[in-house]
């Protein structure tokens, strides 16, 4: 630890110091390099640009990448990491020679025994990416936007900064490892807020690898630019092919660097012209449902305890063997629960029992200190929690508060597709029991046809082009859906379905997630949405 | 649904009055229709509580994340070592974005014409025609910028 922050020393100094001139030799190297990153080019072809270009002087491409490597004074972190991806040789599992899961070698060893990682995990630091950010006049202006521009109105959410999570921080005392620090959450306006996203991308259209690409994302900048390409911090990939088993472990580099950045780093502030100690603390983290359960420790989305926020129980499909749980509200004419005395029949939407972060914690621990695997296991069942997070050591951050559901997965990849596919009648082979909700083929078609034909006179500024919901529906995007959730459906719904009741469904649903999407949203508004909402979900459960 | 059925309903599941079939929506309180209820359709009752904590639904969404994992594909240009190549260049592009962050080079390194924040400078509120004002046209094959006169109205 002392090493590292002595060498981080070094660094900082490396930048404040190199910030001089650029020759025309490195500006050309740079050139050419960006050229090449940007557009994906391969060695081979970055060869020919001296052939293509003979005025350009292009070393070759060792010595470029040598070169961007020097002059941005970032070195990607190496761990070791198991061969299937189940953990990182990192914190706990630093020494070990064999996965603690898969009990795959760590090592393989070459002829003259040597030995060698046979996968690693490419970590990127992000502090020294922060720090660089106050040496450039540009974004450290644009940083300023949190304590500066915005201006909190009470009884107005209009960003982060508005909600619980970052204002039940102001005023308290930074607490490390249980131990209260001298100085203030964001009480320094260069203080940065900072979001971490995950999520599982498979590179290949035919093979089930996934890799999950670690991003950090700097709120202090204004919203209209905080998501932009230059502005997004990426920590790296934890490679695949399979998902993660121990995320913790992959996120120890990181863990550590919020760790530091929470005591404070030397940093040079380019706008007053001074060193000052730059902190920085993690206050969400998002990405949709699977990844967020990895990330908390969670069970997930099918287990007995499937939701984060509530401890709502769920229930199966009686006679099936599928171990998909589900959540009703009303649940009073299902077997099971008309079988036992305890279960709950129906839960108040108003009321649900929502988890708190004392007892989330409690048990988290209980799971992890039961020694016995069965009950262990049996534990981790109940509570839908299979262990303590890394995260929950950093107390910027609240469970489950700082890990809200993704709107985007929720909404336009869920709720929107699951409607059509009840509305076709291809619903997971239910017909439409005693409702009347369901299209005559002809009918969802000409829907369809005429999503297609109103596309050509939508200004582009709205997205783009939502392709046939009947016939192409494998093209739609999460912004299709919204397009067509928003706009076109309140249009071509109307009067389609054989029972009006449907349309007023679908059309309040539409109202609020209007509602949801708006700049600025007033207390009044949240109001609404709460009681619309389980206004929508009970009469949907009718 | 007839008074009589009604009963009957009542007698079977010997809970209070069911709700009759003209305001049956998707659920319909059957087992059988279970797998309607979904998490996503739960999770709706959690987004009013969402919003107050953390935040408007835009700034955790998942967009972001989804363009960058995008962004990502091309990189892997190769089938035997995705990963490795994955990790070259995610590497890179932070190393280009370091170094644009230390000297400026953010517009030097973005491959565009360079932004004219000098449009409309020439426009003379004193002259005959205050709507009027220079403006630059852009074309896919000019580098340069024509000026022309257009009306700002």
């Amino acid at each position: 630890m002392v090493l590292f922050s002595l060498i981080f020393l070094c660094v900082s100094e490396l930048i404040i110091c190199v910030a001089g001139k650029l020759s025309a030799s490195d500006l050309s190297i740079l050139r050419a390099y960006s050229f090449k990153v940007d557009e994906h080019l391969t060695d081979e072809a970055f060869a020919k640009i001296p052939y293509a270009f003979p005025s350009e002087p292009v070393p070759s491409v060792d010595i470029c990448r040598s070169r961007v490597q020097f002059l941005s004074g970032l070195k990607p972190e190496r761990y070791d990491c198991c061969i299937n991806s189940c953990c990182c040789f990192a914190g706990e599992h630093k020494d070990r020679v064999k996965c603690p899961y898969c009990k795959q070698d760590r090592y393989i060893f070459d002829r003259k025994g040597k030995r060698k990682p046979r996968k690693v995990f490419n970590y990127l630091p992000f502090i020294p990416r922060l720090v660089a950010m106050y040496a450039n006049p540009t974004k450290a202006k644009e940083s300023q936007y949190r304590a500066f521009e915005h201006k909190h109105t009470p009884g107005k959410i209009v960003d982060v900064f508005d909600s619980y999570i970052y204002r039940r921080l102001l005023g308290k005392k930074v607490v490390i490892g249980g131990n209260a620090t001298s100085n203030q959450y964001f009480s320094d306006p260069r203080d940065v807020a900072l979001g971490l996203s995950t999520d599982g991308f498979g590179p290949f259209k035919r093979r089930q690898t996934t890799s999950w690409p670690l991003l950090l994302f700097d709120y202090n900048l204004p919203p209209e630019i905080r998501f932009h390409k230059d502005n997004r911090i990426p920590l790296g990939s934890i490679p695949g092919p399979k998902k993660p088993i121990d995320w913790d472990s992959f996120a120890w580099p990181a863990f550590e660097e919020f760790m530091r950045l929470q005591h404070g780093v030397r940093a040079f502030d380019v706008l007053s012209d001074e060193l000052f100690l730059l902190r920085g603390y993690l206050i969400l983290v998002f990405g949709d449902i699977p990844a967020i359960s990895m990330v908390m420790r969670m069970s997930g989305h099918n287990g007995i305890s499937p939701c984060r926020m509530c401890k709502i129980r769920g229930v199966r499909v009686p006679n099936s063997r599928a171990t998909t749980h589900y959540v009703p509200l009303d649940r009073s004419r299902h077997p099971t629960v008309q079988q036992s005395q305890s279960a709950i029949k129906k839960y108040d939407p108003a009321a649900l029992p929502l988890r708190t972060e004392a007892e989330m914690l409690r048990q988290a621990r209980e799971v992890r200190d039961t020694s016995i695997k069965g009950q262990k296991d049996q534990l981790s069942k109940k509570y839908g929690i299979k262990g303590v997070s890394i995260l929950s050591h950093l107390r910027s951050l609240s469970f489950p508060l700082s890990f809200p559901y993704d709107f985007m997965h929720l909404i336009w990849e869920n709720l929107i597709p699951n409607l059509i596919l009840l509305w076709t009648g291809e619903f997971k082979g239910l017909g439409e029991g005693a409702g009347e909700y369901q299209f005559q083929p002809k009918v969802w078609e000409a829907i369809g046809a005429a999503t297609v034909a109103a596309s050509a006179t939508i200004p582009s500024v709205f997205g783009a082009r939502p392709p046939n919901p009947a016939t192409n529906k494998s093209a739609y995007s999460a912004e299709a859906w919204s397009i067509w959730t928003m706009y076109l459906g309140p249009v071509l719904l109307r009067r389609r379905f054989r029972n009006q009741r449907y349309y007023k469904h679908f059309i309040e649903l539409v109202r609020l997630l209007q509602i949801c999407l708006q700049f600025e949203i007033t207390t009044e508004d949240v109001q609404t949405v709460r009681r619309g909402f389980i206004k929508w979900v009970e009469d949907y459960e009718k | 649904m007839g008074r009589g059925l009604r009963e009957v309903s009542k007698f079977i599941y010997g809970i209070k009055l069911l709700p009759s079939d003209e305001h049956r929506m998707y659920y319909q309180y059957s087992p059988d229709r279970l797998s309607t209820c979904t998490v996503t359709v739960h999770a709706l009752l959690h987004i009013a509580d969402s919003i107050e904590a953390s935040g408007p639904m835009w700034a955790y969404w998942a967009f972001p994340m989804e363009r960058y994992c995008g962004s990502l594909t091309p990189a892997i240009r190769s089938r035997r070592f995705p990963f490795p190549s994955l990790d070259r260049y995610i590497t890179e592009l932070a190393q280009l974005t370091q170094i644009k962050m230390f000297h400026q080079l953010q517009d030097a390194l973005s491959f565009k014409a360079p932004k004219h924040d000098s449009a409309g400078q020439f426009s003379d509120p004193a002259c005959e025609y205050p709507n009027r004002m220079i403006t630059y046209i852009y074309s896919n094959t000019a580098h340069r910028p024509n000026l022309r006169v257009t009306s700002s109205m």
